[in-house]
């Protein structure tokens, strides 16, 4: 899991309200950190507007913070 | 069986609805009581427009509210996140009202207390970021709350999320009379048995571009850009109103409820009546106060002081000159619209000047208006443009929508 990742996850989860604390690698986002669908689809936009990178989490399974940084590092740029 | 026949005698008792809480959220201040000090101090919090850019609008005036933080109004971050300015207006008073109430609702039933708040607006502020976003850079990047926060029952779910509110609850939507509207649905689902606590009243925060651009089509608002006087309801010169933001929420409890936990009771609202006529018809207005002294058994004459809606347009405020006069006659009854000094609220009116009656009742006292020095000798109405002690047992509160819907809360003093 690279640290670029985890510290845009971090981040994302962050301007939700989400307590840095209890933003561990293994944590879930549905199942632990209780985000709603609504979270989830501005987690992604956050991602985005911070890397420019695409990265689609509302239809996922209930995804790990490591997971997403996975997604994160792997994802390409959006087109423009 | 006789556990029946109790059970019908209750039935039959009528179920009266007191207020044990109040929480405000005003131009004016951000809690009640700097709120209410300013208001018997004639203050004014009507300013140029600071929220927004209004050039190019011909309105350049509002009642804002300076450095509301919703963290430090025990809102919690995440919620404040995702939900809009009139939503976090709302939370705020909700959770002054039950503070101040003593209330601590997870001892209560969560499913016999409602929420019944107004709002006109919806969420300006959310909906032209998401306009931002959806023009500036791609649909794709539209915040997810665009659906979920901006419209005008958002304040409600807000709240009932906060508290965990499961009773009857409904949001009234209708122009200047929403926050009436929605306490006279507070009064009747307490009387009607559905609910022992409400938190009633609205909530409102139009400062936006888009919003002032909105409300400059309805012809409601004064073009004055002189804060002293742009707001002056009943004088000779009125052109309009100002608008305000903010919230006001009420604790309302079924009577026996507030007494069996020892609650200090602020008063009782004691009927609240709606009647819509075309808005130059005077009877729609004195049809709704004569309604609300009669559900109450209550005689014009015992009136103390009228909270009038006073939206300050030439018609309006004859209008409602006309039905003061028709329901009180040759009576003197003093009347006075405070909010000519923290602007039109829309959502919260009402509820705002029902808490402005119940802390009058408590202090004998009765705020001035503070726009206008002088009201026009042609409507016959006796304004209070400066403070005055009085005894205050018994209040009538106005609001009237733009086009045509009457609203008439009574309010009585502690016992």
């Amino acid at each position: 899991m690279a640290t670029d990742a985890l510290d845009t996850v971090r981040k994302a989860l962050a301007t939700l309200g989400i307590p840095e604390q209890t933003v561990v690698a293994t944590a879930k986002l549905r199942g632990d950190l209780e985000l709603d669908s609504t979270e989830l689809v501005e987690v992604s936009l956050e991602i985005q507007r911070s890397t420019g990178k695409e990265v689609k989490l509302e239809l996922a399974d209930d995804l790990t913070v490591s997971d997403v940084c996975e997604l994160v590092d792997k994802a390409q740029p959006a087109a423009a | 069986m006789p556990t029946s026949t109790a059970i019908d005698s209750n039935r039959d008792r009528p179920r009266r609805a007191v207020v044990t809480g109040i929480g405000v959220v005003n131009p004016l201040g951000r809690d009640a009581e700097t709120f209410w000090k300013a208001v018997q101090g004639r203050e004014s919090a009507v300013g140029p427009v600071t929220r927004c850019e209004a050039s190019g609008l011909p309105v350049r005036l509002a009642a804002e509210i300076d450095g509301f933080r919703p963290t430090n109004h025990n809102i919690p971050r995440r919620l404040a996140v995702k939900s809009d300015v009139f939503a976090h207006y709302a939370m705020a008073a909700a959770d002054e009202a039950l503070h101040d109430a003593g209330l601590d609702l997870e001892r209560h039933d969560r499913f016999r207390t409602g929420i019944c708040f107004g709002n006109n607006s919806g969420g300006w502020d959310l909906c032209e970021r998401g306009f931002r976003e959806y023009y500036e850079q791609s649909p794709a990047m539209i915040n997810p709350w665009q659906a979920t926060a901006w419209f005008p029952t958002a304040a409600q779910g807000f709240v009932s999320i906060r508290y965990g509110i499961r009773g009857y609850s409904k949001s009234v939507a209708c122009d200047r009379a929403s926050g009436g509207a929605a306490l006279r649905y507070a009064l009747r689902s307490i009387q009607w048995g559905h609910n022992d606590i409400v938190l009633a009243g609205g909530a409102e925060a139009p400062v936006t571009r888009l919003g002032l651009a909105a409300h400059v089509t309805t012809g409601e608002l004064t073009r004055s850009q002189d804060p002293e006087t742009a707001y002056a309801p009943f004088s000779a010169g009125r052109d309009g109103l100002v608008l305000g933001e903010g919230g006001t929420v009420l604790v309302m409890e079924e009577y026996e409820h507030a007494r069996q936990r020892g609650a200090r009771i602020l008063g009782e609202l004691l009927a609240v009546e709606q009647r819509t006529a075309a808005p130059d018809d005077h009877t729609g207005l004195s049809d709704a106060m004569t309604a609300a002294l009669t559900a109450a058994g209550r005689h014009p004459g015992e009136t103390d002081v009228v909270f009038a809606e006073g939206s300050g347009s030439v018609p309006g405020d004859a209008t409602e000159a006309e039905a003061l006069r028709t329901v009180f006659g040759t009576l003197r009854i003093p009347v006075t619209v405070p909010k000519s000094g923290y602007g039109h609220q829309y959502g919260a009116n009402v509820a705002t000047e029902v808490a402005c009656a119940l802390l009058a009742a408590r202090d004998a006292t009765l705020p001035p208006t503070p726009g206008t020095e002088e009201a026009d000798p042609a409507l016959g109405v006796d304004l209070v443009t400066s403070a005055r002690s009085a005894r205050v047992g018994l209040a009538l509160v106005n609001g009237r929508s733009r086009e045509g819907t009457n609203v008439a809360a009574l309010v009585g003093a502690a016992d």
